[in-house]
């Protein structure tokens, strides 16, 4: 059955949020469905179902935000498309707007210091 | 029970177009994560309730998935399903009503009589809408048999027949045993009679479900035209105008004879009360249900409308 496409990509700023978490997985490379469900619960502690997980991919495939790549021993790998990392992008600066407005509000104070010619934030009680 | 097989019934939750897409690679992630062990109970649950979840989306029930053809396809079938409670509440209330003006005082049967003459009048012009409807998919339905989907299209299509043939037997049966008693049996005087009448009214209704469910299956199947789809939503919108008026006509007549005849809502199979039988309040309950389900259908058929995607295949 034909399905409308190309609607507005829009992520829920949740950390915990499949779709979220999906993305995120895919960023480091193209992954079937058991290698999505293993990557992700390594990075962030959740394990998703399998209805979950499929319930996701569906949407996240209605939406463009991810391409199915040919089938491999019965396991269909995806990759994210460019829309996807944009709308993964957009979702990942709201979040830290959020957690930074959290930090602040919750009166954490933030140190960022030079590690490697790299930026590492680091929360502290005050 | 192979493995493979016992991962596909847990996933039989899903539309049978979603299980198309993405069922092999969900059976072989659940082959994957559990193996030969036992799959857990909250999987087993997850799965039905997302299955459930992917089934009313599929079916236009919930999400905005669907473009607008489809979209007035869902909802058109959605309107049937609502016509099939109905048909359901108004066999019910026919049979409940059988003899009612004898009952009734002659100087104030005129506006129950009005009132079940639409319930009558709007029934029949559902029912010729729906068989319309069928007889418009005929062509579409044959095209899909040369296509070679029969096999998609098997389990509801056979499951219809088979369910068809046993009511059609059952009724046949208890016509012909019907025949044999006296009146007073017929109508409640014999539990026997009326526990088998249960029994066939159940089989009627199970037959009326399963030729909706196969009706419903080769719908989606089927391709259409923007034309014919434009008509089924037409037709669709009209059953739901209908059916607010059996319910509106049904609530007038019972609310006349709770005045004026309440000694005949009270006598009968299953008669309880003389104010809310229990045969007519169920039929009512059914008919407020139907309306519902049939709203959810409007609204789609009219949120159609508004969009302005061409897509057609089916």
């Amino acid at each position: 059955m034909a399905r409308r496409t190309a609607l507005p990509a829009q992520l829920s700023v949740r950390s915990n949020d499949p779709s979220v978490l999906i993305l995120t997985s895919l960023v480091s490379g193209s992954k079937h469905g058991w290698a999505l469900t293993k990557d992700i619960e390594e990075f962030s502690g959740v394990a998703l179902g399998p209805g979950t997980l499929y319930g996701a991919i569906t949407r996240l495939e209605e939406r463009g935000l991810i391409e199915p790549l040919p089938v491999e021993d019965r396991r269909r790998p995806y990759r994210i498309s460019a829309h996807g990392r944009a709308a993964l992008t957009e979702a990942v600066r709201e979040m830290r707007t959020l957690a930074d407005t959290g930090e602040q509000r919750l009166g954490l104070r933030t140190l960022a210091r030079f590690v490697g010619g790299g930026t590492r934030v680091v929360g502290s009680m005050t | 029970m192979s493995e493979r097989d016992r991962f596909e019934d847990m996933i039989r939750w899903y539309p049978a177009s979603w299980r198309a897409r993405y069922g092999e690679e969900l059976t072989t992630l659940l082959h994957d994560a559990h193996g030969t062990a036992n799959v857990p109970l909250g999987v087993r649950l997850s799965l039905a309730r997302r299955g459930s979840i992917e089934r009313a989306r599929a079916s236009g029930l919930l999400g905005n998935s669907l473009d607008g053809p489809n979209l007035t396809r869902a909802g058109s079938l959605i309107v049937l399903w609502a016509w099939t409670l109905f048909m359901v509440a108004g066999a019910i209330v026919a049979k409940f009503a059988e003899h009612w003006e004898s009952a009734v005082p002659a100087a104030h049967r005129s506006l129950p009589r009005v009132a079940f003459g639409v319930v009558q009048l709007a029934g029949g012009l559902g029912g010729l809408i729906v068989v319309m409807a069928a007889g418009i998919l005929i062509p579409g339905f044959v095209e899909l048999l040369r296509a070679g989907k029969w096999p998609e299209i098997r389990r509801p299509v056979l499951r219809s027949m088979a369910t068809g043939a046993i009511a059609i037997l059952a009724t046949v049966a208890i016509v012909i045993w019907s025949h044999h008693l006296s009146p007073h049996q017929r109508n409640g005087g014999f539990f026997f009679h009326g526990l088998l009448f249960v029994l066939w009214g159940l089989t009627i209704v199970t037959a009326l479900f399963m030729a909706t469910a196969a009706a419903t299956t080769v719908a989606h199947q089927t391709s259409l035209s923007r034309r014919v789809l434009r008509l089924f939503g037409t037709m669709a919108t009209t059953l739901t105008v209908l059916m607010l008026g059996v319910a509106v006509g049904t609530i007038i007549w019972w609310t006349v004879l709770a005045d004026y005849a309440p000694r005949f809502l009270g006598s009968g199979l299953l008669a309880t009360s003389n104010v809310f039988p229990l045969p007519l309040v169920a039929a009512v309950l059914l008919m407020f249900a139907g309306l519902t389900v049939a709203s959810v259908g409007t609204i789609r058929i009219a949120q159609s409308v508004s969009l302005k995607h061409s897509s057609l295949d089916g």
